[in-house]
């Protein structure tokens, strides 16, 4: 028997959309449900105290402003190196074996597990560098870690600004670099957030290469240098959730719903940058 | 051969026995070919015959072919581009190029123009203003877009946008502008506009231009090249070309009878 192709169409169209639903459902569902359990928690005083009674109460004011150093510390360790390394493979390197072995380092940094990651910063920068377990060391092992996304999506968005532009710079007369930075870089810019900003996010939810680096069990005080531990929100999630008997479920949710706060609030800034760039480019 | 020997102060570029190759494809073989001062040389010829490749070959822009290689030799004033001690950039100033397709740049118009200026040193915005209407005039263009210096270019249409490039290199200050098939996208009237700024630039500038038609060629050639496959089968006064050619070649394709 043959199937009408307006039937199958419809079929085929059907599915698709389940697919496309389905992709919604989960992030909807974790969000309303970290809100339902952590919402009671929340006030100003969660995330303004430092944590009081084993935990049980207080604040996380130590976990997030740890969390927000390790990602400043993230940021200026990945982005330098992480926009310089695409810039390099984009627009410079020729096809060799250099070249080549670069790309495949990239792609194997990004398959490497977070917790080797961890070790590998414990081993580098704790011990043998003698930084101690420290927001520098631990910002250091999450720019590593965050390389490879911020390489691999600033060099996708400066491949796809047209060849045309940069035949139209060396024609004008302008160098290579010359071209890069007038022409090349700012239309690529908004990729180059986009990919940034993913990185950052990652770095800023990941427990396991801090476990090692930085992040620590209790410390009612904020850090004063980039040579302190800190607490991080979240290892401070898991200690809650794992280590803390009698532990209230409405401050492991609402710690939980501060980290999720925290990361959709920079997907938000970026994409309020992006629209910022687009707009006032206005082509 | 070197003929440095018998170059007037008229000749602007000699090319010797020039030849261009793609990996193992020749794209040129063995031009030899003078351009002179104050005129216009157009360069026509069927598809893939080579003429964008010599254009590009002229201020070196064919360095950014991948896979690409010159044999022979160019020479601009009586000095060889590919010496050592040639700047490129600098080259690539005196020897501006317009493209078939408009690329602007995705700046404002004013920015587009001032590019070029602004990337050996800064001038005054008072100087830059009056070269952008100084420009924009030459390429008959500034009537249409004075009130729009500050728009975003890519809002052009696509004469005014052809325009704009040629606007743009007049910019560089060149001494020779090359076109590659400047009018190809453009309606007639924005044709007639473009081709008669050629003209007056004859007085101050070489000009050489691959044209979209043959047509095109006799209007505005003071000199005209027939290139096919490559090689260099006709050139001379573009009158005596299109009118008594010499190469059975040549009056084929411009009766119409191939290409």
């Amino acid at each position: 028997m043959k199937i009408p192709r307006y039937t199958t169409q419809k079929i085929a169209f059907s599915l698709i959309v389940a697919a496309g639903i389905s992709v919604v459902i989960p992030l909807v569902l974790v969000i309303a449900y970290i809100i339902a359990q952590g919402m009671g928690a929340l006030g100003w005083e969660f995330i303004s105290a430092m944590p009081r009674n084993g935990m049980r109460e207080g604040g996380v004011l130590p976990a997030l402003v740890g969390t927000v150093w390790l990602t400043i510390g993230t940021a200026v360790t990945s982005i330098p190196l992480g926009v310089g390394a695409a810039v390099y493979l984009a627009e410079y390197a020729p096809d060799n074996p250099f070249t080549r072995t670069i790309r495949l380092a990239i792609i194997n940094l990004a398959g490497v597990p977070s917790v080797v990651y961890g070790l590998f910063g414990l081993g580098l920068f704790v011990i043998f560098l003698r930084f101690g377990m420290s927001i520098l060391a631990g910002s250091l092992t999450l720019g590593i870690m965050t390389l490879p996304v911020i390489i691999s999506t600033t060099e996708q968005a400066l491949l796809a600004v047209p060849q045309s532009f940069r035949v139209v710079n060396a024609s004008l007369g302008g160098t290579a670099w010359q071209g890069i930075r007038k022409v090349i870089l700012p239309q690529a810019l908004p990729g180059i957030m986009t990919g940034i900003i993913l990185g950052l996010e990652r770095a800023a939810g990941e427990t396991a290469p801090i476990l090692f680096t930085v992040a620590t069990f209790f410390l009612p005080r904020l850090p004063h240098s980039a040579f302190d531990q800190t607490m991080a929100l979240p290892y401070h999630l898991f200690v809650i959730s794992t280590q803390v008997p009698g532990m209230p479920i409405k401050i492991q949710y609402g710690t939980a719903l501060v980290l999720m706060v925290f990361v959709l609030g920079m997907n938000l800034l970026a994409t309020l940058i992006r629209r910022h760039y687009r707009r006032r480019r206005q082509w | 051969m070197i003929e440095t020997t018998t170059m007037t102060d008229q000749e602007k570029f000699i090319l010797n026995e020039v030849s261009f190759y793609y990996g193992d494809q020749a794209a040129l073989k063995q031009i030899n070919l003078r351009i002179y001062g104050n005129e216009i040389l157009a360069i026509f010829g069927p598809a893939m015959s080579g003429k964008s490749t010599l254009l590009r070959i002229l201020n070196r822009l064919s360095d950014l072919a991948t896979e690409g290689r010159l044999e022979g030799e160019v020479l601009l004033d009586a000095k060889n581009i590919h010496d050592p001690d040639v700047s490129v950039t600098q080259l690539r100033k005196r020897v501006g190029i317009v493209f078939a397709v408009p690329v602007p740049l995705p700046m404002s118009v004013w920015e587009n123009i001032t590019y070029g200026p602004l990337l050996s040193g800064n001038r005054s915005k008072g100087k830059l203003d009056e070269l952008v209407e100084r420009t924009l005039t030459a390429a008959a263009l500034w009537e249409e877009v004075k009130d729009r210096l500050h728009e975003p270019a890519t809002a052009l249409s696509g004469g005014q946008q052809q325009r704009l490039c040629l606007a743009r290199v007049l910019a560089l200050q060149p001494e020779v502008i090359l076109l590659d098939e400047p009018c190809s996208g453009l309606d007639p009237i924005s044709t007639m506009k473009v081709e008669k700024a050629l003209i007056a630039l004859k007085k101050d500038h070489s000009i050489v231009i691959v044209p979209h038609n043959v047509q095109q060629a006799s209007r505005i050639g003071d000199k005209a090249a027939f290139l096919l496959m490559g090689e260099l089968v006709e050139y001379g006064v573009a009158e005596e070309v299109f009118t008594r050619p010499r190469d059975q070649r040549t009056d084929d394709y411009i009766t119409g009878r191939f290409g």
